[in-house]
């Protein structure tokens, strides 16, 4: 029964302060520096989109949307438990609760993960600067459940990340009476384009677009939960089909110089594209660019499609002509919905029009990933925060 | 034999497709002409898919085996599904293919292993496997590990007393091997007239920087061991393996067996590395007539004797897995 301290010790505070605090900003600004410059973020590309995100500007913008005349504070101390697959994933917790005004004790995979250990190392830099922030994180590693039980007893919120498994085991575990779980579950996203728009795009603009959609999809190998599987194509037959053949050749020429199908891929690539046509007989015709991609025309999306996933460049398309239709497959599984082709107007009358069970984050191709204080539908500088009423 | 071959494989891409649902609603996926003769472009399965997917082409009422491929406690194993008709020709092509090696009558056989007494022998697990399908070729059967897992000197050497005057047998795993006959047995041992079958993968001892050529040699520096032979085989294919030419060290295939090297992008590839790709007869009761591995080989083109029995190839080990990436959702 081991655990072992990467960042902080056992002495972690539990004293709340103010969302958006002096004291934060100035930590967090100094550790995007050391995350900039380090030798050992070079290369990284996930660790240093972080260093951009935390960057005082972006911060600065964050506070400033986050008006409120109320009197606000962190609830205390935040427990993380995060995913064992993602190594980045723990440090957007932890900005998130520390920004939010809570201290933090972060549980990161067993597993090694090089990422880890540098991100850990930047951490223990900047908070050698900012003594006023070294009681407010600690980040942890352990391999038994006794830990989990302790931090859960002593936190105020728990923010629980790796899916409805681990949501279903730490519902089991006793926490304080007025603890917050914040559970992020398992999730599916998917696209809808407008096919004359894209018929409307040059080359070049279109090349832009398709490189876009590879960074929603292809460069986590649409493990994100915010890769969109399904691709809902808007408009009418005809356009639709000259559509899909611009799009997709477009975006093979893209994943052919971008993206590297070894061997593993290739080979399980294959596995999951069989286990998907064993798993479901009404997934249509499959279109294949050499192993590149492959598309399935589903004739109709079958009702149980968020758990059809695809991988490593695995599609199913469905054709629309009237937004009606999306409500008979939208859950409370859907998160995001990328989009291309229409005007933010459009989409916020379909909200409003439809009221889906699911679909919680609407954003345009290229930017399915960026994170923001609201994720998952959870307004977090709300949920991690608590209001004070002054008569 | 190409033509009967290929024929014998688009029979059974046939076969499967009529009497398995699973793989034909593969075929039907990737819309496979089942009357391709092309052996080439016969439809491969990737050999995972038989560690989450159960797959029968015979009533399952009439499946007396199932096997499971070797793997750590949590892992999740392949299962092939033997009826008795494949059971028992998996043991007569084995017979044939060793015919070249091991005499006509059955010789006294040491194991290295434990003796698996207890075990349940419908579901078989990779090893034990491959110690009930080798033990035709044996008799008088000694295991050399005890309960615990320690040479068992006693056995040992009525064993060593009783037979290793005249022609013996020798099985076991390739890494077991590596660890108890050469690292761990006292050298006092001659076994000279001991005939090694060895199989199962060389992952495990890798680390410790031994090959096939290092193995031998330490095999015969220690114990006198000269006659060493290795074969490359899956679980999902059992029956069907692949011993290694005692000259040039390659793999051959037989009437059996066929072996292309594919490419990441599956373009078959005459030369260089790729991913192997195992096609057999053999395989009835369940589509794993065609399968294409996670190991790495390539193929060889010398002038060995070995080339009568059909196209020969090396192996590289597994290929590298790449690191999971993306959200927490899976």
């Amino acid at each position: 029964m081991n655990i072992k301290y990467l960042v902080g010790n056992k002495k972690i505070s539990n004293q709340p302060s103010e969302p958006f605090g002096t004291d934060e900003l100035k930590f967090l600004e100094d550790f995007s520096k050391i995350l900039k410059s380090d030798k050992s973020t070079k290369n990284k590309s996930d660790i240093l989109s972080f260093s951009f995100w935390c960057r005082k500007k972006n911060l600065v913008k964050l506070s400033s949307d986050t008006i409120n005349k109320n009197l606000k504070v962190g609830i205390g101390l935040i427990f993380h438990i995060t995913p064992s697959n993602v190594p980045t994933n723990f440090l957007f917790s932890l900005i998130l609760g520390l920004i939010t005004g809570n201290s933090n004790i972060i549980k990161v995979p067993q597993r090694e993960f090089d990422e880890i250990n540098i991100i850990c190392n930047c951490l223990n830099k900047a908070l050698r600067k900012n003594k006023k922030i070294q009681n407010r994180i600690a980040v942890v590693k352990y391999d038994d459940d006794f830990f989990t039980r302790k931090f859960s007893s002593i936190c105020d919120g728990r923010m629980i990340w790796g899916g409805d498994n681990t949501i279903q085991n730490l519902r089991k575990i006793e926490t304080k009476p007025r603890n917050r779980d914040i559970n992020f579950a398992d999730r599916y996203s998917f696209a809808i384009i407008n096919a004359e728009q894209i018929l409307k795009l040059n080359r070049n603009k279109l090349l832009n677009l398709t490189n876009n959609f590879f960074n929603d999809t292809y460069k986590f190998d649409q493990n994100a939960c915010t890769s969109p599987h399904l691709i809902a194509w808007y408009g009418n037959k005809n356009k639709i089909s000259l559509a899909k053949n611009k799009f997709w050749n477009s975006l093979h020429k893209i994943v052919k110089n971008k993206y590297k199908i070894t061997n593993f891929v290739a080979n399980d690539k294959l596995n999951e594209l069989y286990k998907l046509s064993i798993e479901n007989d009404k997934l249509g015709k499959l279109t294949s660019h050499e192993n590149m991609i492959y598309r399935f025309q589903f004739d109709k999306v079958p009702l149980n499609n968020d758990k059809i996933r695809g991988k490593w460049g695995i599609f199913f398309e469905t054709e629309i002509k009237s937004f009606s239709k999306l409500n008979n497959f939208i859950n409370e599984k859907y998160q995001t919905l990328t989009y291309f082709g229409f005007s933010k107007k459009v989409l916020e009358n379909l909200l409003l029009k439809y009221k889906f069970r699911g679909i919680d984050r609407i954003v345009p191709v290229g930017s399915s990933m960026n994170l923001s204080l609201i994720w998952d539908g959870y307004d977090l500088k709300n949920i991690l925060t608590r209001n004070i009423e002054i008569l | 034999m190409g033509e009967q071959f290929s024929k014998r494989i688009k029979d059974l891409t046939n076969f499967h497709f009529q009497r398995c649902a699973e793989y034909r609603r593969i075929l039907n996926t990737i819309n496979y002409d089942i009357n391709n003769e092309d052996l080439v472009q016969q439809p491969f399965l990737p050999v995972n898919l038989f560690k989450s997917k159960k797959m029968i082409s015979v009533p399952e009422n009439q499946i007396v085996k199932v096997l499971q491929s070797s793997g750590t406690t949590g892992s999740v194993r392949s299962k092939i599904y033997l009826d008795q008709y494949n059971a028992v020709n998996q043991k007569k092509v084995l017979i044939d293919l060793a015919k070249n090696i091991m005499p006509q009558n059955r010789i006294p056989m040491l194991i290295i292993d434990q003796n698996p007494n207890n075990t349940d022998r419908k579901n078989l697990e990779a090893r034990l496997a491959g110690i009930f399908g080798f033990s035709i070729f044996g008799k008088d059967y000694t295991y050399l590990l005890d309960k615990k897992g320690n040479i068992d000197y006693k056995n040992l050497d009525i064993f060593y007393r009783n037979y290793s005057k005249r022609k013996f047998f020798i099985f076991g795993f390739t890494s077991i091997v590596y660890e108890y006959l050469i690292k761990k047995l006292k050298s006092n041992y001659d076994f000279k007239n001991g005939l090694l079958i060895h199989g199962g993968g060389w992952k495990k001892i890798e680390s410790e920087k031994i090959n096939n050529k290092k193995f031998r040699d330490l095999l015969n520096k220690k114990i006198n061991l000269k006659k060493v032979y290795n074969y490359y085989g899956l679980i999902e294919q059992t029956g069907s393996i692949f011993f290694e030419c005692e000259k040039c060290n390659s793999f051959y295939s037989t009437k059996y067996s066929k072996v292309f090297i594919r490419n990441e992008k599956f373009e078959i590839l005459k030369k260089g590395k790729g991913m192997i790709q195992i096609i057999s007869s053999v395989p009835v009761s369940y589509p794993g007539h065609n399968i294409l591995t996670e190991d790495i080989g390539e193929l060889v083109s010398n002038n060995c004797s070995c080339k009568k029995y059909g196209n020969r190839f090396k192996v590289y080990g597994r290929i590298e897995k790449s690191e999971m990436r993306g959200c927490s959702n899976i």
